[in-house]
């Protein structure tokens, strides 16, 4: 009994130094509050939730990087009435590491928004607490379709959508590449699987003959034994919905093996890493995207980034852009009174959800406005979906849909 | 009260040679002395008795026999009976109450970041799993390296019966005039469902397997949450496939009076409602742990083939342990589907039960209080190295290997283990369990 | 059904090649789990890490020592091949042995529970993998700052052979790099077996594996037999890293011994572990059961088809197919 007494004696000690040390901290927080009132800017918080480490972590950087540059500038900017402080929200793309994340953005009493999630599998993971929370969270690369049927309301998102991807692609493979059989295959991921049943469905509309339909177990190193089933099948082009290093290992083993058939796959798999991956095999590799890599916002990437840069940078401008978007409603709602961070969360939807076709907020990319269900609206859908095919090692774009008449 | 018949007989001899004496009531001293031969005959008695089970040892002679020897009134004893319950009590409440240190108090952020209710919920489903993985590794002495195929089980039955499947898949078909599922009454029965397939589901993977010996165990069963989780990827028609299962509805309980709503993941609530299954279940544990079935484990652990010959139903008993900690899998995985409230397959990944596994043999096998805190231990550790994103894993992997040098048996070794394992240097192993089963009782 | 085996049929002799080729590089591996198993009755799941550490080092001595950057033949290929091979057999020889120093060692000295074994394994395996994404170049331990080794994102490796078709048997093209995986497992193997069955090492590893206890009484020091097999097993994960990245092209990462070292794994036990001949053979049917599943089944059902096969197995022969060899 003795010692559980002094087990009980400790633990009060404990209590009481940890009441102290509450005090204590609790003094100097308000303290440290007043010295940050000296300047007039209200301190806001923007949080970037997306794979920032982990194997998806390329297609997730870029946009990291566009956006912390764009906050940096409006920081510097002595019009801006706020002060933004970017924290990462690391997930590695896996939505079980997502509820972590979330709580620390929900717990912060700063946070205004968030940039993100990057992938629509975390966005299922976070969305519902987000929006119960009235955090806008504005992404710039979780393409699944579904996600604008769940009626969140503090949702945007800053691409196109799936549906559309995978329906030019079908489109793109049906007129450019003109295909005898085409195989469709697919990582069985969130991502992938519905993008290339999209672009299957949509190429058998559209006169292609499909030779097969398959997933593959993503993250294997040898797919001798799919080139072989995909040889077998006969088809001259292959459309792959997954992710880039897969994409790239298949890809060089299927050139490696002699199978010399046109290859395309989504944005999932257009990054630096899937060149790198696939070496000289990438030659002749079709991708499509919603996002342009050629727009003048490259030069000022690479120029600021410098050695970190990414050679595909991928969603980047669309990242500035939602950046800036945020930036634009955090301007607004200061500049319309509002003081702590809920009113602010409050303008910048009010603000993303009063943008329209005719009164749009021109980003480096493109001219953003929200839809009823929050997706992109845009006069012309074609010219959101991008063409590239390498050349050289080096993404050479063949322009959009629009412009290719699809 | 076996010891009294050699004195029913000798009575009556005593009683006529004394006849003719005058004193015809004994006085108190020939009782008690009457007494002591009564009950040194009886210790002698159960002496052999016990000396005859326990095996033929000298170290037999020094067992205290508790049953006669009759030791004083223990006081710790007896106040244990409700200071025991009661600090228990105590400290459920404090640490159901850890969540509120924030709210009322400026703490660290450290120490914010790992009272957070969601953080604290992940900590009692870890213990929760633990707890299970606990019977099968610690208790029964199976290796499983697929526990979280019956956390998946349980998550997919859960989510499936709410009928989230359907809406999800109605959404991905791109209907949006359907509406999400509500919360009903008799959703309640999903609970038990998830046990009841997660049990199946235990058998049915065991009743093969089980005569395998324990290493051929671990990659079978890791093979088994393989395929668990590649078939809830495949079968997209039932489990959703790859986009998994969204929308699964919040927990409720509404009549009687009550109208307790559960809300989206960051709720205390779901955390009491863990603590409430992880002390449900350390009663249910503890019991079985001294019940008959606890003493079979010991033996089945220690020495298969003595205890086969000893009449212990050896596959029985081994399913009975699988069966125990896949329902605990199976409802630990359904209240993760309702918190979340998102499943789909990679969530299932092989690394969670290595993290299971490790929560059981760093805390201890064997030892409750170890499951527990090895689970906040593997919880609590990655979260306070967030800011050291990078090193996480790091820091982690290298933990495990320091634990493992220095405290082999983990940090709190089970009682009865370490007195096997000290008994295992002697070669009498029948005497060692023998010793282990008497103490408990 | 019968689309399974109208595809297998089609497909027949492209699925056993490929099927051979990744066979006997899980055989290699599995050899490492299946050594270790015997003497130890431990199951070393940082192997995969052995296995990883030869990929890298296949990067460096591609990339960086002989500078390779187009395919080159004769004479010179020969030289870059063996002179890359062996440092990779012994990068990944010396990382077992430390393994079995740091990890296991202690642990076996305190007489600790088997599983204790394993989660240390465990804790070891994460700790490297972790240790090579942490090596880019931009992170400290302390105060020393880590070298650039591997990082977190995978690294192309250059080859230095250029596929070519040797030989074309009922229609399906067997390349150069094929027959070199299988040319060199297959000696890799022979001159393994020898060792085993023929020399005085190999008698001390099959006497520790019978009876550790006897065979220490009779003058086998373990300690040194049991560091050889770590040894021998990382030499073979090795020489299975080189192969696998010149045979597949795929680049270098830190999760890579994860997939061949859990199915290597199973190939052990599907041949019987601790059984150096069932390692072979289990790693083998591995290969071609997996590469059978993807026209019968589709290549999603790979890893399930195989698990599924391994329990059949193990039901009908609980040892293994060729039973096992340790002390029971």
């Amino acid at each position: 009994m003795k010692r559980s007494k002094s087990v009980g004696f400790v633990a009060l000690l404990a209590a009481v130094a940890l009441l102290a040390a509450g005090c204590a901290t609790k003094n100097n927080s308000t303290s440290g509050g007043g010295g940050g009132g000296s300047g007039s800017k209200p301190e806001v918080t923007l949080y970037f939730q997306g794979a920032l480490t982990g194997p998806y972590n390329y297609l997730i950087i870029p946009s990291y990087q566009a956006a912390q540059l764009h906050i940096n500038e409006l920081n510097a900017s002595s019009s801006f009435p706020a002060h933004i402080t970017l924290k990462q929200g690391d997930t590695q793309g896996n939505p079980d590491q997502a509820p972590q994340v979330v709580q620390e953005v929900v717990g912060d009493d700063t946070t205004v928004g968030v940039i993100g999630p990057g992938f629509s599998g975390e966005s299922e993971a976070s969305g519902d607490t987000y929006n119960q929370a009235q955090i806008p969270f504005l992404t710039p690369s979780a393409t699944e379709t579904a996600l604008d049927a769940k009626g969140w309301s503090y949702w945007y998102r800053a691409v196109g959508p799936d549906s559309g991807q995978g329906g030019f692609a079908g489109k793109f493979i049906a007129k450019v590449l003109k295909p005898s059989k085409l195989f469709v295959f697919h990582d069985k991921s969130a991502y992938g699987q519905p993008l290339a049943t999209t672009v299957r469905d949509t190429a058998k509309k559209a006169g292609v003959t499909i030779a097969g339909f398959e997933g593959i177990e993503s993250g294997a190193d040898d797919y001798s034994a799919l080139i072989s089933d995909i040889k077998a099948s006969g088809a001259d082009a292959a459309f792959f919905g997954g992710y880039d290093a897969d994409f790239g290992k298949i890809v060089k083993q299927a050139k490696d093996s002699g199978l010399n058939i046109k290859f395309m796959s989504g944005d999932g798999s257009l990054s630096s890493s899937f060149l790198k991956i696939a070496g000289s095999a990438a030659e002749g590799t079709y991708l499509t995207a919603p996002t342009n890599l050629s727009g003048s916002f490259v030069q000022k990437y690479n120029s600021s980034i410098g050695s970190k840069a990414s050679s595909v940078p991928v969603y980047a401008a669309e990242g500035y852009d939602v950046a800036g978007l945020f930036g634009a409603g955090i301007k607004a709602a200061v500049d319309g009174g509002a003081k702590d961070p809920a009113a602010i969360r409050a303008g910048v939807q009010k603000y993303l959800s009063g943008l329209t076709t005719s009164n749009a907020y021109h980003g480096v990319a493109k001219d953003y406005a929200f839809d009823s269900k929050h997706e992109i609206s845009s006069t012309s859908p074609a010219g959101l979906y991008y063409y590239y095919v390498v050349k050289n090692g080096q993404m050479k774009p063949l322009g959009n849909a629009e412009a290719l008449k699809l | 009260m076996s010891e009294e018949g050699p004195n029913q007989e000798q009575e009556p001899t005593e009683v006529s040679v004394r006849q003719t004496t005058p004193r015809a009531q004994p006085n108190r001293w020939t009782l008690m002395r009457r007494d002591w031969r009564d009950r040194r005959l009886a210790f002698l008695d159960l002496r052999k008795a016990t000396y005859r089970a326990a095996g033929a040892t000298v170290r037999g002679w020094f067992q205290p026999v508790r049953q006669v020897a009759q030791p004083p009134r223990d006081w710790i004893k007896e106040r244990r009976r409700w200071t025991y319950p009661l600090l228990g009590a105590l400290l459920v409440i404090a640490v159901g109450a850890l969540p509120y240190l924030g709210t009322y108090y400026v703490i660290p952020l450290w120490l914010q970041r790992i009272t957070d209710a969601s953080v604290l919920a992940r900590v009692a489903l870890f213990s929760l799993f633990a707890l299970g993985l606990n019977v099968v590794v610690g208790f029964a002495g199976l290796l499983d390296l697929g526990y979280v195929a019956f956390w998946a089980l349980g998550s997919y039955t859960a989510a499936i019966l709410t009928g989230a499947r359907t809406y999800s898949l109605a959404l991905q078909g791109g209907n949006t005039h359907v509406t999400a599922p509500v919360w009903n009454e008799w959703m309640w029965l999903i609970f038990p469902a998830a046990l009841v397939v997660a049990v199946i589901a235990g058998i049915v993977l065991g009743s093969p397997t089980l005569r395998l010996r324990v290493d051929y165990l671990a990659i079978v069963t890791l093979g088994f949450g393989e395929i668990v989780r590649e078939l809830a990827n495949n079968m997209d028609s039932f489990t959703g496939g790859p986009r998994g299962i969204t929308s699964i509805p919040h927990p409720a309980i509404q009549g009687f009076g009550l109208d307790i709503v559960w809300g989206t993941f960051l709720d205390i609530k779901y955390y009491w409602l863990l603590l409430v299954l992880v002390v449900f279940w350390v009663i249910a544990i503890r019991l079985l742990d001294d019940s008959r079935i606890g003493r079979a484990w010991v033996a089945i652990r220690e020495d298969e083939v003595a205890a086969a010959s000893m009449g212990v139903p050896i596959v029985r008993m081994k399913l009975a342990a699988f069966a125990i900690g896949a329902c605990t899998g199976g409802v630990g995985g359904a209240v993760y589907a309702l918190q979340v409230p998102f499943i789909n397959p990679p969530t299932f990944a092989l690394i969670q039960s290595i993290l299971i596994l490790s929560c059981v043999v760093i805390g201890g096998m064997g030892s409750i209080r170890g499951a527990i805190f090895g689970a906040a231990a593997i919880v609590l550790l990655p979260e306070l190295f967030r800011g050291f994103l990078d090193y996480r894993f790091f820091v982690f992997g290298a933990a495990i290997v320091i634990v493992m040098i220095f405290r082999p048996q983990g940090i709190f070794p089970s009682k009865r283990r370490t007195a096997e394992l000290l008994g295992a240097q002697h070669d009498d192993q029948l005497y060692d369990a023998a010793r282990a089963g008497g103490s408990t009782t | 059904m019968g689309h399974c085996v109208s595809s297998i049929v089609a497909e027949f002799w492209d699925q056993t090649r490929n099927g051979l080729t990744l066979g006997a590089i899980y055989a290699m591996i599995a050899l490492g789990y299946t050594m270790v198993y015997g003497v130890l009755q431990l199951i070393n799941f940082a192997h995969s890490e052995v296995f990883m550490v030869s990929t890298v080092v296949t990067l460096y001595a591609f990339r960086d020592w002989f500078n390779v950057h187009n395919p080159i033949t004769g004479p010179g290929l020969i030289v870059v091949l063996i002179g890359a091979l062996i440092p990779c057999m012994l990068a990944s020889g010396l990382l077992a042995i430390a393994l079995e120093r740091f990890a296991y060692r202690p642990l076996r000295k305190r007489g600790a529970p088997r599983l204790s074994f394993l989660i240390s394994a465990i804790g070891a395996s994460l700790f490297l993998q972790y240790l090579f994404v942490l090596m880019d170049g931009h992170h400290y331990l302390f105060i020393f700052r880590l070298p650039n080794i591997l990082g977190p994102s995978p690294q192309p490796v250059p080859s230095p052979m250029a596929t070519s078709t040797v030989f074309t048997l009922f229609g399906t093209a067997v390349s150069n790099k094929r027959v070199l995986v299988l040319v060199v497992a297959l000696l890799m193997l022979f001159v393994l077996d020898i060792v085993v069955t023929r020399t005085k090492m190999g008698r001390g590893i099959r006497s520790v594996a019978q009876d550790a206890e006897t065979a220490s009484m009779m003058g086998v020091n373990i300690d040194r037999v049991i560091v050889t097999t770590f040894f021998i097993g990382g030499i073979m994960a090795g020489a299975a890293g080189l192969l696998y990245i010149l045979v597949l092209g795929v680049p270098t990462y830190w999760f890579i011994g994860f997939i061949p070292g859990i199915k290597a794994f199973t190939a052990a036990v599907l041949g019987g572990i601790g059984n150096i001949r069932g390692a072979v053979l289990g790693g083998l049917l591995l290969g071609m059961v997996e590469a059978y599943s993807v026209p019968c089944f589709g290549a999603q059902w790979t890893t399930i088809t195989a698990f599924v096969v391994l329990v059949l197995v193990l039901m009908v022969r609980p040892t293994g197919i060729l039973g096992e060899e340790v002390a029971a």
